[in-house]
């Protein structure tokens, strides 16, 4: 067998070393993805992972140092432009050179990252989110919810030992009106990495319970402003944006409004500042309320008043109306008496006139009057005798008075002459 | 007696007789009769007129002073 040339591990590392030393040992500047910044805050240095990514895909990827004076170096610079510090997921341009060591192996060594590209990118990234945001139709979604006329009932996000949970909680409390808020508060990171997931966790337990909560109040403040650039995140503003409660925002900060803030239902400079909000709108409700009261009382008041005159008027009318309906019917009465009384009378009177006549007639008609004025009536064998024919001398003839009879004997009978006849 | 009879049917009666009188159509004896008849029927009918005058007299009096109040 052919001997074949075996090396030590350290020989072979070592060439590499070298050739990686000569022919890489060029500054480059690169443009790379911070996926993961593993900064190590007792020795100050940093060892970040870099990566490129193409559809989501990781094509490229390699460990960096960032030595303790390099990162102090560019982190002062990324607080001064971004205000924010250098972490994870951002998108950066290093300058860096190739580094083989022959125990942590291949590294990009960073001596600096130029901050004004990571701004362009992360305000790139605050539009896409935005826009996102619009598409989907969730960014007014917050707005369109309803605060009621007394929200009284807060889910405060915040730290407690947090000057802005001081400066929140102070003016609500030591309201002068004395009004009364329930306030619950649900601890959550304010600023920087941890912020999202612990907002969105925040935010998951109040919806929970959203029935009991009027509003939910984000509040932060003390922490100067570096580390805001959690509030552009797409999953943050998107829960906020989609929650069914008011979401109020107290950030405090002088810059750029974040996502955030523009999805919520009202953002506010400073917490104190939503604590003013909050009483502003018991005040609106109490002003109300009291001028209502007294518009009450002055209505009823009126309302009263025009009814009795109402009743007032009525009733002198129907005392009118009344005393004139018996008026008249007295008058109907009377009438009628009148007129029954000169019926009665016109009818006895003319029964008075025709019974007179009859008696008149009767008294003409009777024989007695007849037999008065000198007429008699004379019978033969008890027959009335109308005329001279079949009287002979010798009859016995009876005669009737009006005072008595009498009998006498014909003598002669004598007819008179039938000339006119 | 004969206070069955109306003032109408006494009434009535009366006048027939008297057109029969007037009429001569009835003879001296009846005539007599009728006579009485209708004297008869003329005191009925100026009785039953004059207690019908009294009573209406009466009622009207009454209705005439009846009260009317006010009942408000």
């Amino acid at each position: 067998m052919r001997s074949r040339p075996i090396f030590p591990l350290s020989k072979l590392t070592a060439a590499i070393e070298n050739v990686i030393n000569s022919y890489c040992s060029r500054i480059v500047w690169v443009k790379a993805e911070i996926v993961r910044l593993n900064y190590y805050s007792h020795t100050g240095h940093c060892f970040p992972e870099l990566v490129e990514k193409k559809d989501g895909k990781i094509i490229a990827e390699i460990r960096g140092n960032i030595w303790k004076p390099n990162f102090e170096e560019i982190n002062r610079k990324f607080k001064l432009v971004l205000n924010e510090d250098l972490g994870d997921d951002m998108s950066v341009v290093i300058q860096a050179t190739v580094t083989y060591h022959p125990v942590y192996g291949l590294a990009l060594n960073i001596l600096d990252i130029d901050p004004e590209f990571t701004l362009g990118e992360l305000a790139r990234q605050k539009m896409e989110t935005i826009k996102k945001l619009r598409e989907e139709n969730v960014f007014d979604s917050n707005k369109k919810t309803s605060l009621p006329l007394l929200p009284k009932t807060i889910a405060l996000i915040s730290v407690s030992s947090s000057k802005g949970y001081q400066d929140f909680i102070n003016v609500i409390e030591n309201n002068p009106q004395d009004y009364k808020f329930h306030i619950k508060l649900f601890p959550a990171v304010l600023q920087g990495e941890k912020a999202v997931t612990t907002i969105i966790e925040a935010l998951n337990r109040i919806n929970e319970h959203k029935k009991v909560f009027d509003a939910v109040v984000i509040v932060r403040g003390g922490g100067g402003e570096i580390g805001l650039s959690c509030y552009d995140n797409y999953n943050l503003a998107k829960t906020i944006a989609g929650f069914p409660l008011p979401v109020l925002t107290g950030i405090g900060h002088s810059s750029n409004e974040t996502v955030c803030e523009l999805v919520a239902y009202q953002s506010f400079i400073t917490p104190t500042r939503i604590a003013g909000f909050l009483l502003e709108q018991f005040h609106t409700f109490d002003t109300i309320l009291k001028e209502n009261t007294a518009s009450l009382s002055t209505g009823v008041e009126w309302l009263h008043n025009r009814e009795n005159a109402e009743l007032k008027e009525m009733s002198t009318h129907f005392a009118m109306a009344v005393s004139r309906n018996v008026k008249r019917a007295e008058n109907d009465i009377k009438y009628l008496i009148n007129s029954i009384a000169y019926s009665a009378g016109a009818l006895l009177k003319n029964d008075k006139a025709e019974l007179k006549n009859i008696s008149t007639s009767l008294h003409y008609l009777d024989p007695q009057t007849i037999l008065k004025r000198g007429f008699s009536i004379t019978r033969l064998h008890g027959k009335i005798v109308k005329g001279t024919t079949g009287i002979s001398p010798g009859d016995l003839l009876q005669t009737r008075f009006y005072d008595g009879e009498i009998e006498s004997r014909v003598e002669k009978v004598e007819e008179e002459k039938k000339s006119h006849k | 007696m004969k206070t069955k009879l109306t003032y109408t049917d006494a009434f009535a009666e009366l006048q027939e007789i008297v057109i029969e009188m007037e009429n001569s159509e009835i003879g001296i004896d009846l005539l007599e009769s009728k006579v009485k008849r209708a004297s008869e029927l003329l005191k009925i009918c100026k009785d039953k007129l004059y207690t019908t005058e009294k009573n209406v007299e009466d009622v009207l009096n009454e209705i005439k002073d009846y009260p009317i109040k006010k009942d408000l």
